[in-house]
């Protein structure tokens, strides 16, 4: 037999084997971070009941950028950017821009506490019980906000708490 | 006989063991469920998770079953939102026809060369048999042997 | 104060580790007897360095000494004293230390049990074992050190993570690295034979022990581990092809290639080249394993905490890989063998296939495990694989192992008759054929687990056979003809120890396998029920009893009796717990099981609700015991394993 094929496909499946956890170590994205498949895609419908029983649906809102936000009572990610939320909703809403906050697997009475001590003014409605909202937009963890443009576009996907840079660089090119 | 009845005993437990799963909807949820991702905790397919998000996939599998939908629209309901991160197990095309395929393709080529290897070797020792001992040489080898 | 003692024992480890690889390689250039013993003797002080650093570790431990950072990060005052012992390699800064002292160890050992039958590669092999536990040492003492000091101290811990707090758990790991370590020792001694040149069989019939030995620890290591899975982890299963359970199969597959194929070697001189492969390809994947672990590049069931060795360790392995095909590179010419096989239906040649089919299961468990990096450098996918591939793609192959496992005992070395073969196989196959045919018949299974219950039968019929054949006392040699009946049969009980420990072992792998078929009929169901309410599955019907709650040293427990009937008899209660840890926010489940031969009845609490009933999660895993009972086949036929020894040991 001669070898030294052999010896050299060794090298090069070793060789590919080291540059793959190279790439894995210093290159790839976090194992845990799942990118959105619905980026630049349109923003699936969908109808709620806020927390004070205003019916609202997406539709309502075309023509005005939306920040979709998921969350809830239990999450503590959740207090981090509850603040910077309601704050971005007091300096954009007046201009168009449109707040909403769909809490999910959560009890009405917890998230009646959460909004009164966070102070939230915004569009607020609980998922139904099945979470169809949260599953029509493929939310992976609370909180995890979308930014949907005039078009109804989805523009991007936030995972975790949002900052307030984030929204104001959205909300400027959009409004 | 003793050998016999070890085996019916191990095969009779074999059978003994197995008794087949009645197909009704909570199993059909089952299986789907065990094919996708949990979000919440990686490492665990929905089915196996109590985590929030993966109740309600449950039980969104269970109504999407009830409408009729087969297991491959359920899949691709979930594909369709969360992407193909959400299968535990990636479809067989595009790139992932990589994954499904090389492992076989390696066994199959490895498994062909060795038989061309031995086959060309057999071929080379059996020439060299057939003109080995004779029954007189062994015999006269024998005979020298016992002098010896 | 007494850690200090131990850091500065590391220290002095890592000095005298380096000493000793300058020592035995000036010993080699100058050809100097002293210089070698003295690096004998040196790693006989390293031992005891690396193990007044481990005490150190473990007393301080003991102690509740929470300025130790590594202490408060896995210990706490309630916990048991048992585990507080078993907490030092609860992390990864102390299993590390843990590895280093078993390779302490073992080179302690090396350096004085084959200083006589392998003097002349002895101090290659001790400078490749001495090069590993440099490596270790400079982790232990910088990167990874598990005897740092923190500031400001804190009064309690954070306590063991409730998921280790199990036996399972607490063996396998130290069974694990046994078996990784262990196989360092022939790979050491494959290096140590291509560095000096002397490339006879002494490499491979020296640490035949050793090989299996490694074997041996590390199937042990991965049935607790499987073992662990399924108590602990609450969800019915032992096996989820999770990327750490990956890691520590890997190099299992080609160890067990590699303990075939020396066999090979030793009988046939042939395959020389490819055992070199094969020990070094264990060896980094058992390298592998541990970066897949803790360098957090994938995510997996078991929550390690991410660590900054990754690039370490990847520079470790990338070092190992250079040298070590280098090396076999550069003497390639040394190791050529001679080929002299006969017929195509020989026992070499299962055993070839054999190594095939293990390096490509090897290969697929590798390529599925780093697929999604991959995935995402080349094609910027984000994939998951999972246990539904492995399943899918592992059963053929398995099939196959299988299948050749139980061939090779009616294969002759050379040469086999076609007409003995038949006359070998014609039982067993109609035995399978028949009770896979009444089995679809009955129970119409996946066709997975026909093919695979059947290469089991059939392999286990040949395996039984042969057992069987070779215990039969008129097999022994004339001279004992005149002894007592039960002399007669311990003699030939002992005798051949060898090929009766493959076989039992063999035997544990077919009872394995049967117990794997169990799985394909796995059934399970969630119910929800009230206090004296109950419910029914399968043959068992499980009634309400009462809620307990218990308070064990460090957690609160809250759980279910069930009581069990059966025919409407009751058989037993099992009482599912949810444990609570004031160290833990999230609770933990400790499933009740009742095992029998058949099936276990897996109970696992999902919640205990507001209006006083309780959700259970209710399993139904047939012929699991097989499992758990291989243990016993490997544990027996392992001592028969070692008892044979190796011929040119026993004649120094």
């Amino acid at each position: 037999m001669k070898r030294k094929p052999y010896f050299l496909l060794g090298i090069f499946v070793t060789a590919g084997l080291v540059l793959i956890l190279i790439y894995g170590l210093f290159y790839a994205s976090r194992p845990g971070e799942i990118p959105s498949a619905q980026i630049s895609q349109k923003a699936k419908p969908f109808q709620a009941t806020t927390f004070d029983g205003q019916t609202i649906s997406l539709q309502q809102f075309r023509g005005q950028p939306v920040i979709l936000n998921f969350w809830a009572s239990w999450c503590v990610a959740c207090r981090r950017e509850a603040h910077i939320i309601e704050a971005a909703y007091q300096k954009y809403g007046v201009k168009g821009a449109v707040f909403i906050g769909i809490a999910i697997n959560d009890t009405r009475e917890a998230s009646l506490g959460f909004i009164r001590r966070y102070g939230k003014t915004y569009l607020l409605a609980p998922d139904n019980k099945t979470g169809t909202i949260s599953l029509d937009y493929g939310v992976t963890a609370v909180p995890e906000t979308f930014l949907i443009d005039k078009n109804g576009i989805i523009s991007e996907k936030v995972l975790g708490a949002i900052t307030k840079l984030k929204i104001d660089r959205f909300l400027l090119n959009q409004l | 006989m003793s050998l016999k009845g070890l085996f019916l005993f191990v095969v009779g437990i074999f059978v003994f063991g197995m008794i087949s799963a009645a197909e009704d909807i909570d199993n059909r949820v089952r299986e789907i469920a065990h094919m996708l991702r949990c979000p919440t905790c990686q490492a665990l397919s929905v089915k196996e998770s109590d985590a929030g998000l993966s109740v309600n996939m449950k039980e969104r599998i269970r109504e999407l079953l009830q409408e009729g939908k087969s297991e491959e629209e359920i899949l691709e309901f979930f594909v369709e939102r969360y992407g193909e991160w959400i299968l535990r197990s990636p479809k067989k095309e595009g790139f992932s026809l990589l994954l499904w395929t090389l492992p076989g393709l390696i066994l199959l080529v490895t498994v062909l060369l060795l038989f061309q290897y031995l086959r060309k070797k057999s071929l080379i020792t059996s020439v060299v048999e057939t003109r080995a001992l004779s029954e007189k040489e062994q015999r006269q080898i024998d005979n020298d042997l016992k002098r010896l | 104060m007494i850690v200090d003692i131990g850091y500065f024992s590391l220290l002095c480890a890592l000095v005298l580790a380096a000493y000793t690889v300058i020592t035995l390689y000036a010993g080699i250039r100058r050809n100097s007897h002293n210089l070698v013993l003295s690096a004998r003797y040196s790693s006989m002080v390293i031992l005891i360095l690396v193990a007044a650093a481990y005490f150190s570790l473990t007393f301080a431990f003991i102690r509740d000494d929470f300025s130790i950072r590594f202490v408060a990060l896995h210990s706490s005052t309630d916990l048991p004293l048992f585990y507080k012992v078993t907490a030092v390699w609860g992390g990864m800064e102390g299993s590390l230390l843990l590895w280093e002292l078993i390779l302490a160890f073992f080179i302690a050992i090396i350096a004085f049990r084959y200083r006589k039958t392998n003097r002349e590669i002895l101090p290659h092999t001790l400078i490749v074992l001495n090069l590993i536990s440099l490596f270790l040492l400079f982790l232990l003492i910088g990167w990874s050190n598990p005897l740092a000091g923190e500031f400001p101290v804190s009064s309690e811990g954070n306590g063991l993570n409730p998921l280790l707090q199990n036996p399972g758990m607490v063996f396998h790991p130290p069974s694990l690295y046994l078996g990784y370590v262990a196989f360092s020792i022939p790979f050491a001694f494959a290096m140590g034979s291509l560095m000096r040149g002397k490339l006879g069989n002494q490499w491979i019939v020296s640490t035949r022990r050793w090989t299996l030995f490694a074997w041996f620890f590390l199937t042990i290591g991965i049935i607790l581990g499987g073992g662990w899975a399924y108590v602990e982890l609450g969800w019915g299963g032992y096996w989820a092809w999770d990327p750490v359970e990956n890691g520590s199969l890997m190099p299992w597959l080609t160890g067990t290639a590699f303990l075939h194929s020396v066999i090979v070697q030793e009988k046939r001189n042939s395959l020389r080249i490819w055992n070199m492969v094969l020990i070094i390809a264990t060896f980094t994947l058992s390298i592998l394993g541990t970066f897949i672990t803790r360098s957090g590049i994938l995510n997996s069931v078991h929550s390690f905490a991410k660590s900054n060795i990754g690039p370490a360790f990847l520079i470790f392995i990338v070092a190992i890989l250079v040298f070590s095909v280098g090396l076999l590179f550069y003497r390639q010419s040394l190791l050529v063998s001679k080929s002299q096989t006969a017929g195509i239906f020989c026992k070499e040649n299962s055993f070839l296939l054999n190594n095939i089919v293990f390096v490509v299961m090897c290969f697929t468990v590798l390529y599925g495990t780093v697929f999604p990096l991959l995935a995402e450098g080349l094609a910027d996918k984000k994939l998951s694989i999972q246990a539904p591939f492995f399943n899918t793609i592992m059963a053929p192959i398995a099939v196959l192992m299988v299948f050749l496992m139980g061939i090779t005992h009616v294969l002759g070395w050379k040469k086999t008759s076609l007409v003995l073969l038949r006359k070998n196989v014609l039982v067993p196959s109609l035995l399978t054929i028949v009770v896979m045919a009444v089995i679809f018949y009955l129970f119409s299974p996946p066709w997975q687990m026909e093919l695979l219950g059947g290469v089991s039968i059939f392999a286990g019929y040949l395996v039984v056979r042969e057992l069987i054949r070779s215990r039969r006392t008129g097999d022994l040699p004339a001279e004992h003809e005149r002894e007592s009946i039960g002399s007669r049969l311990l003699k030939s009980l002992t005798k051949d120890g060898r090929r009766k420990g493959g076989l039992i072992i063999h035997l544990g792998i077919v009872i394995m396998m049967i117990g794997i078929c169990g799985s394909f009929f796995n059934r399970e169901t969630t119910f929800t029920f009230g206090p004296g309410e109950e419910n029914s599955f399968g043959r068992y019907v499980m009634k309400f009893k009462e809620t307990t709650e218990t308070q064990s040293r460090n957690s609160r427990n809250v759980g279910l009796a069930v009581e069990i009937l059966q025919d409407g008899k009751s058989v037993g209660v099992l009482t599912p717990v949810k444990s609570y840890y004031p160290t833990s926010q999230q609770p933990m489940t400790e499933v009740a099981i009742q095992h029998s031969l058949i099936e276990d009845l897996y109970i696992s609490l999902a919640s205990i609700n507001s209006d006083g009933t309780a959700t259970l999660n209710v399993y139904i895993n047939p012929l699991v015991s097989f499992i758990w009972g291989s243990v016993i086949f490997f544990i027996i036929g392992f001592i028969y394993s070692m008892s044979y020894k190796p011929i040119q040991l026993r004649q120094k």
